[in-house]
């Protein structure tokens, strides 16, 4: 049945642009993941602080990433050392570490979290997922590539709230074709025949896969790709897009999205979910080394 | 209550998938300029064999969480994966009662207090020598019932047909 509107509330988007390159010379790596924790911890308390929610509504908090993983994958830094470090903000921050399924890891965060909440028989109320992609080794792949051309980096933390009981807000899944982002079009434009007056916020790609899901997507309502301004910023992109929309334009009452992500793989993630007049919107100014 | 909890641990001793060919695909990032090579040269290498490849070690764990749903149905399972692969994750482990994790110890932990039952899968099957990994594996099984003696020895006995060993 079409509902008009989502159980699913932005409370809070807060975006930390970081530099390319991160630093005019490399530096050693766990000094590198410290200073990129200090800014994620410093990053969720201000947004927490200003949705005025109390950190204590927090039952879990996954970090997300499409690309930081060599970090980790050759034990250079262990997650747990960073997890102490961000423990020193708060017990409310990450203390888990999510990339396997690259750009749509925030959505398989979620859907986990509210699987389990379900599980124990008890609505989840507030959510809170952070996304932090940083070219930490400055690899030219991950500035440039041909699959997505130029990469942004930044850190992200997004705040959700379950208003009602979800029914069909998330949606997650993988494609079965090798065309991954062509399958992922065919599915946003279904999922939002269901779902009456959202406007999609997409991944940000190359005006050649613009192309593919203005075509595929058939004029449904769409917030402008920023690619051309960021770059593709991995899972950040549909945040990151609200984000913008909402700073833009005064959100009077509230609207309806679908936050939309997909990785190279095919893993992708839609959220259905209403802006409000009341979504804490946070820019911050590019990230620096203090 | 308390919980019940059976281990295992073991170690991949040879090539798991034996008398059939291999692809030596190390499925690591293109490196193009002269910082990307000196990068990858700087990190340290494991001592320990690779004996699998992405392919062989996502078949390993496919394999473990169907026969885990077998014994098991919709059991909460969470695995350590730490890297993207390069390749699609196969479909039983994108379910919703799985999560793949870089670090299990924080949702092992949550998890143990409320899921009934919970199936912990963490190995360190090296793909690459950059990976430092050692290519050990422990299952662990978490019970508010009373566990039937031996009960992960059909994810024991597959993991010993694939060449891991006590």
């Amino acid at each position: 049945m079409d509902q008009t509107v989502s159980g699913l509330v932005v409370k809070g988007i807060a975006f930390t642009p970081l530099p390319q390159p991160l630093f005019d010379q490399l530096l050693p790596i766990d000094q590198v993941m410290s200073l990129l924790a200090q800014s994620l911890g410093s990053q969720v308390n201000q947004l927490i602080k200003q949705t005025g929610i109390p950190v204590t509504e927090f039952e879990r908090h996954f970090l997300c990433s499409t690309m930081i993983e060599l970090p980790f994958t050759t034990q250079s830094v262990k997650w747990q050392d960073i997890a102490t470090q961000l423990k020193e903000y708060g017990d409310h921050q990450p203390d888990t570490f999510v990339n396997a399924y690259e750009c749509a890891s925030w959505g398989y965060s979620l859907r986990h979290y509210l699987k389990q909440a379900e599980l124990e028989q008890r609505q989840a109320k507030y959510m809170i997922v952070s996304i932090m992609d940083a070219n930490v080794y400055n690899f030219e792949f991950w500035r440039y590539n041909e699959h997505w051309e130029h990469s942004g980096f930044g850190i992200t933390t997004v705040i959700l709230e379950v208003e009602a009981p979800l029914t069909d807000e998330m949606t997650i899944g993988c494609a079965v074709t090798h065309n991954g982002v062509a399958e992922f079009a065919t599915v946003v434009r279904r999922t939002m025949m269901k779902k009456p007056g959202a406007v999609v916020a997409l991944p940000f790609f190359p005006v050649n896969v613009q192309m593919m899901f203005e075509k595929l997507l058939r004029g449904q309502p769409s917030l402008p790709d920023l690619h051309a301004n960021h770059g593709h910023c991995f899972g950040a992109d549909p945040w990151l897009s609200l984000l913008t929309h909402g700073l833009n334009n005064k959100i009077e009452q509230p609207q309806r999205f679908m936050a939309c992500s997909v990785a190279l793989n095919g893993y992708y993630a839609i959220a259905d979910l209403m802006m409000t007049p009341d979504t804490v919107l946070i820019m911050n100014k590019e990230w620096q080394r203090d | 209550m308390t919980k019940q909890c059976q281990q295992y641990s073991g170690t991949l001793t040879r090539m798991p998938f034996a008398h059939k060919p291999s692809i030596c695909e190390a499925q690591m990032l293109p490196l193009t300029t002269d910082s990307d090579f000196a990068v990858f040269a700087d990190f340290t290498s494991s001592p320990y064999p690779v004996l699998l490849n992405v392919r062989e070690h996502y078949q390993i764990l496919s394999d473990l969480v169907e026969k885990a749903q077998l014994c098991w149905p919709g059991i909460t399972t969470v695995i350590r994966i730490s890297m993207p692969g390069g390749m699609r994750i196969p479909n039983n482990l994108l379910a919703d009662n799985v999560l793949l994790l870089e670090d299990l110890t924080a949702e092992e932990q949550k998890l143990v207090a409320f899921t009934n039952p919970l199936l912990v899968i963490e190995d360190r099957f090296s793909h690459i020598e950059i990976d430092n990994n050692d290519n050990s594996i422990s299952l662990r099984l978490y019970s508010n019932e009373v566990l039937p003696t031996d009960a992960l020895r059909p994810l024991i006995t597959y993991l010993h047909q694939r060449g891991v060993a006590k």
